[in-house]
């Protein structure tokens, strides 16, 4: 064994033992109001933090030394294994992603503790004890179930290597992603209970972690693109979103943070929903927490399963505390969590963002009841069943097609009360470009009613947003008198909260267009000789060769596929099935030809012993516009995050003036 | 308890609040139910066992058992292949696409119907033979 790796065990016991003096140090300080305890319950998190860094150094040190003394370095990575997987192999494991986490955890509560505003003690006093609780849970994981310093005897000489299917650029950046979105949402849970022990129930604690929020939900967001894009581009069905549960497991805390983010902007500016935004984060985190508990105990597969892992039967208790914990202290502060304003207009920008909100809601709990079901199904009636995507699906095309039209809607009302007329005037210009896309379509020979009203909807919102760009502009080139180029950026720079959230809206909008596309996707299988050829969608493929090359690491076979169009011959595709040496598997490798308009997609999945290749083509219409509009996605969260912080004065103004005053209207 | 007039709410809206949420949870309810009624929306696993004990299923199942070794033959695009429980053995047909874990001893999942002692599969899940955890 190294002398690094003999150190990562004894560095969990000393990041577990700061983490429970930060505990104990924060409560008291909280307790006392002293700035002293509080101080130094601060630094033991930072200790915590060194030690839980020093414990993952050691540890992709010995992946990288492929020391297979430690048992997770032998089951999840080899000799033969290249540079980038080995350090992928750090969180390919459920030991080494919990020690990942662990080091994101404590290092991120470093951060938000250190740079957390001084003129509130008690928030952070509190915070940091919520966040030393969370730590203390999973360093406890790390020193006693899931010890990634596990050792093996004998020494195996090789390692049996990272599963295939993760050897991908997608699982390099995907995991990491979703980790860092899950744990991200530590601050703002932290922060919100502090609020409710504390009492300061003002906006301050979503204000003060309002970056931590919209970061760990842009990194969230990524990190699922990419995983759909690591399945659609690896896994070779075609597809790119299965509802399976681990997927299920990052898309639920993703829906209710969507939620959360929408409706922080009434509380900040009608201080209503006190008590639903604080149960909106609270149930984010506990689904960013069951989702890593999903992912990493095999409840997925059956209960029996789950039961048998060493971590299943830690996570549930700790879910239930922080549940009843959470649930108990909103209860407990109801009094103090009353709104100060109320609805005054069904007609308002704060309905649409409460109907938003029930969406949002409405379609985690969908996806928490389609993962849930079969467990419980088991557990009452021993009956194991699975829930499919009919069921997903069925759910959430209606309440995504009523989301898409609410976020053409809603930017357009005005807060507290807009007249039936003003509204007519500026949604006609959008709906009317609704109705025209889906009347060309229809004319066009478009039958399928969903996709016509996804379309039509799709063709709404972007119009609606469009039209709120260009109002913008408009003031700009007026009363600055500068070109439309210069008056768009200005109209962003100026108000990026507000264009940077347009922007990500016109990201979905291009994701929703291209999943509506899969309703026209076209599917054949056919077993090809050589020189045989087959007919997909308006392509004619052509089985041209095969060519066999063998590596350390794997057998390859490469097809090469000529693809004609119209009988245009329009380029080669090299789709591969190779076989694993390491890991004894056959794994396919897609080859897309890819575009706005449609992707040829092109997977072997098989050879027979006479070489004829069993091939397997899809057409994906519109696939090309879910990256793009991701990309799109990301952008506006740039400018979102871009955006300068509410300044201090400006919150405790907030607090302390607006609220008497509007309490008194 | 102290309420300033803001505070307040009254009847009426609270009312209207009530009926309103409870209208949303009732849409909502109702839309998960009939989702749920879906085909394909929500199927029972099966074993070999089972199957064989309710002769002939006229809709959708999964039949779950493991990939009796030496028994997998191809033809074409047509695998055939028997799912043992270790009990009984039930031979297993389909043209869909295997995937990449399909091999001997591999626990597997077939979805499709059973009838005269031949099920037809319409799409076959596999999970390697535990050699490590898949994330698939």
């Amino acid at each position: 064994m190294t002398s690094l790796a003999g150190l990562g065990g004894p560095s969990l016991v000393a990041a577990l033992g700061f983490s429970l003096a930060a505990l104990v140090l924060c409560v008291v300080g909280a307790i006392r109001n002293s700035d002293s305890f509080t101080s130094a319950g601060r630094r033991a998190v930072g200790m915590s933090f060194g030690f839980t860094a020093l414990a993952a150094v050691a540890l992709v040190t010995a992946l990288f030394a492929h020391d297979f003394s430690l048992e997770y370095v032998a089951k999840y990575s080899s000799l033969s294994l290249s540079g980038p997987y080995t350090l992928g192999a750090f969180w390919g494991g459920m030991e080494g992603s919990l020690l990942f986490w662990t080091v994101l955890l404590t290092g991120f509560s470093t951060i938000a503790l250190e740079r957390a505003r001084a003129d509130n003690p008690r928030l952070i006093a509190w915070a940091g004890a919520v966040l030393a609780g969370v730590s203390v849970f999973f360093l406890m994981l790390l020193v006693l179930p899931a010890s990634p310093f596990a050792t093996l005897s004998p020494v195996p000489a090789d390692g049996s290597g990272l599963n295939p299917l993760l050897q991908s650029p997608g699982m390099m950046i995907h995991p990491p992603l979703l980790y860092t979105g899950f744990v991200a949402f530590s601050i703002p849970f932290a922060f919100a209970m502090a609020a409710l022990l504390s009492k300061r129930l003002d906006a301050g604690w979503f204000t003060s972690t309002r970056r931590w929020t919209l970061f760990a939900w842009s990194a969230l967001s990524i990190g699922i693109v990419l995983g759909g894009a690591w399945a659609y581009t690896e896994l070779g069905w075609g597809g790119y979103w299965a509802w399976d549960p681990v997927e299920n497991a990052s898309f639920m805390p993703w829906l209710t943070a969507t939620a959360f983010l929408h409706s922080v902007v009434i509380q900040e500016k009608r201080q209503m929903l006190k008590i639903w935004n604080v149960s909106l984060i609270l149930m984010t985190y506990a689904l960013a927490i069951f989702g890593t508990f999903l992912t990493r105990s095999g409840i997925l597969s059956s209960i029996h399963t789950f039961t048998e892992g060493p971590i299943g039967k830690w996570f549930l208790p700790f879910l239930a505390l922080m549940l009843l914990g959470g649930i108990g202290i909103v209860l407990a502060r109801l009094n103090e969590l009353r709104s100060v304003n109320r609805f005054d207009s069904l007609m308002s920008r704060e309905s649409a963002f409460l109907a938003n909100n029930v969406l949002f809601v409405a379609a985690a709990f969908t996806v928490l009841w389609g993962t849930v079901y079969p467990i419980f199904a088991e557990v009452t009636t021993g009956v194991r069943l699975s829930v499919g995507p009919p069921f997903f699906n069925s759910v959430f095309i209606p309440l995504g097609l009523a989301i898409i039209g609410l976020t053409g809607i809603g930017p357009l009302i005005s807060w507290k009360r807009m007249s039936k007329g003003a509204f007519g005037r500026i949604v006609r210009v959008p709906l009317a470009i609704g109705v025209v896309v889906i009347t060309t379509l229809f004319a066009l020979g478009v039958r399928s009613v969903g996709a016509l009203i996804a379309f039509g909807l799709c063709a709404f919102t972007s119009a609606a947003i469009v039209s709120e760009f260009a109002r913008g502009s408009r003031v700009h080139r007026t009363r600055n008198t500068v070109g439309p180029v210069r008056a768009l950026t200005m109209t962003i720079s100026r108000n990026r909260r507000r264009y940077g959230g347009y922007v990500v809206h016109l990201g979905v909008v291009l994701i929703v267009i291209g999943l509506a596309g899969a309703a026209f996707r076209t599917e054949r299988h056919a077993l090809l000789d050589e020189g045989d050829s087959m007919q997909v969608g308006s392509y004619t493929l052509t089985y041209a060769d095969r060519t066999q090359t063998t590596t350390d690491e794997k057998q390859m076979n490469v097809a090469a596929i000529e693809v004609s169009s119209d009988s245009e011959p329009i380029g080669t595709l090299y789709p591969q099935r190779n076989f694993h040496l390491a890991q004894g598997q056959p794994q396919s490798e897609v080859a897309i030809r890819t575009g706005p308009v449609e992707d040829l997609y092109v997977v072997i999945t098989s050879f027979d012993a006479d070489g004829a290749a069993a091939l397997r083509a899809f057409v994906n219409p519109l696939t090309w516009w879910i990256w793009v509009g991701a990309a799109i996605m990301l952008g506006g969260m740039a400018i979102l995050l871009s955006s300068p912080s509410p300044a201090r004065v400006s919150a405790r103004v907030r607090s302390e003036f607006r609220e008497p005053a509007a309490a008194a209207r | 308890m102290q309420e300033t007039q803001s505070h307040a709410v009254d009847p009426p809206r609270r009312a209207k609040f009530w009926i309103g949420g409870a209208i949303i949870v009732a849409v909502l309810a109702g839309l998960i139910l009939w989702a749920m009624t879906q085909p394909g929306a929500a199927s029972d696993y099966i074993t070999p066992t089972e199957l064989a004990a309710a002769g002939s299923v006229d809709e959708q199942v999964q039949l779950a058992g493991i990939v009796e070794p030496d028994s997998i033959e191809r033809d074409g695009l047509i695998t055939t292949f028997v799912v043992t429980d270790e009990t009984i053995d039930i031979t297993v047909t389909t043209d869909a696409p295997m995937p990449d874990a399909f091999q001997d001893s591999s626990e597997v999942v077939a979805i499709g119907t059973y009838e005269g002692d031949t099920f037809t599969a319409s799409k076959v899940l596999a999970k390697c033979p535990s050699k490590f955890k898949a994330k698939v």
